[in-house]
């Protein structure tokens, strides 16, 4: 009874088996998954009575195991095959940033050896100008040297063909002649020469003007100014020790004992009759009027006072 | 007649016209004082200058001179007396002014 229920539970198992795989055996596999149809390969088995259904069950189940077992396969094999993919990508990233590094890298290190390609270009150029300026210059100055060298030359030449040509009169002709054109040159010797030779005129005119002309107007200038000051001394010595005199005699007279002069005889007006020293203060002297030239005096004064109607005749 | 009286007018005088001349630019070359009477009781002082060729005595003659120098004496008359020298006669008194 056991037994056929257990028979029957297994037929009906082998039955939805059969089912699902029927319902799955018409789909395509995926591309790229090794898929292949199970074969159904009898087994017999011992001590049971098979039947042609258990058989085809069994043949089923197996084959079933056996594509259950290769789905398992293939899909651990799939995704084997993802993980791989999915390393291999990552890998790929990894290796496709690396060779990006690496671009740069390389790309950086061109930069850099651009770089110092450049600098040493322009340090190469900056040399080469200068070895340039260096070799115009020293050519400037061996042309200029062998111009004048050629110069010197031909004077020389020129002086010796005179000097075989010419008496001794014509060589001093023409070494003034030489020595005009040679300072009339455009060289550097000659503007040189030139310029000494004017300094010199120049120094030579300034002394003579300094020697004879500010020199002597010095000497003229202090002397002038020295009797401008005696004079200027003597005159204002003239005008105002006078009233100077007056001034200080003035002020010493301000007192009221002032001598009195009465008849050629100095007397005081506190004291009369007192003999006093005729350099103190305001002197008057007292003079009868009978005297000749006082008597004039009065007559003149008189005279004009009537005249201006200030007295009565 | 005594003269004596006009002395201190005659001191005054004395000690103020050598500035008064100074005030008007003039330098007071002055010599002497003299002091007189007349008869006629005029009383004279005689301001005696000092005659020099280089001075120029015609600017002490002038009128503006002399008046300034009467004014500066309270009205005093004053004249210029210049025979045989140079003087200025300044009248103290007078018994017959006319003033």
């Amino acid at each position: 009874m056991n037994k056929q229920r257990v028979a029957m539970i297994l037929m009906i198992i082998l039955l939805m088996v059969l089912a699902l795989m029927a319902c799955e055996a018409p789909t395509p596999p995926p591309s790229g998954i090794l898929f292949t149809y199970p074969t159904l390969a009898p087994s017999p088995m011992p001590g049971y009575d098979q039947d042609p259904a258990y058989a085809v069950a069994q043949a089923t189940l197996a084959a079933g195991q056996n594509a259950i077992m290769d789905l398992s396969h293939q899909a651990t094999v799939v995704s084997m095959n993802m993980e791989q993919a999915a390393n291999a990508a990552a890998q790929s990233t990894v290796d496709y940033n690396q060779r990006q590094l690496l671009e740069l890298s390389i790309q950086g290190t061109e930069i850099s050896q651009n770089i110092a390609r450049a600098a040493a270009t322009q340090q190469f150029i900056a040399e080469q100008t200068q070895m340039v300026l260096n070799a115009t210059g020293t050519a400037q100055s061996q042309v200029t040297t062998a111009t004048y060298s050629a110069y010197i030359l031909n004077v020389t030449q020129t002086a010796q063909a005179q000097a075989v040509l010419d008496v001794q009169a014509t060589h001093a002709a023409q070494a003034n002649a030489t020595f005009t054109a040679y300072s009339l040159t455009a060289t550097p010797w000659a503007a040189i020469q030139s310029e000494i030779v004017r300094t010199r005129n120049e120094a030579n005119r300034r002394a003579l003007w300094g020697e004879f002309v500010v020199t002597p107007l010095k000497v003229i200038l202090a002397t002038l100014v020295v009797v401008l000051l005696i004079v200027g001394g003597v005159m204002a010595y003239r005008r105002l020790m006078p009233v100077l005199e007056l001034s200080l005699r003035t002020f010493i007279s301000h007192d009221n004992d002032s001598p009195l002069l009465v008849d050629g005889t100095f007397v005081d007006a506190a004291l009369p009759n007192r003999q006093l020293p005729s350099d103190q203060g305001v002197q008057i002297e007292i003079i009868d009027s009978s005297e000749p030239s006082i008597t004039n005096w009065i007559t003149e004064a008189e005279e004009k006072l009537r005249f201006y109607g200030e007295i009565q005749p | 007649m005594n003269v004596n009286r006009y002395l201190p007018a005659a001191r005054y005088i004395a000690q103020a016209i050598p500035d008064i001349l100074a005030q008007r630019g003039l330098i007071p070359f002055i010599s002497r004082y003299v002091l007189t009477e007349t008869q006629q009781g005029n009383a004279w002082l005689f301001i005696v200058m000092e005659v020099d060729p280089l001075n120029h005595l015609e600017e002490y003659a002038t009128s503006d001179i002399l008046d300034y120098i009467s004014t500066s004496l309270n009205g005093l008359p004053v004249v210029i007396s210049n025979s045989y020298g140079m003087r200025y006669a300044v009248l103290l008194g007078s018994q017959n002014l006319s003033w």
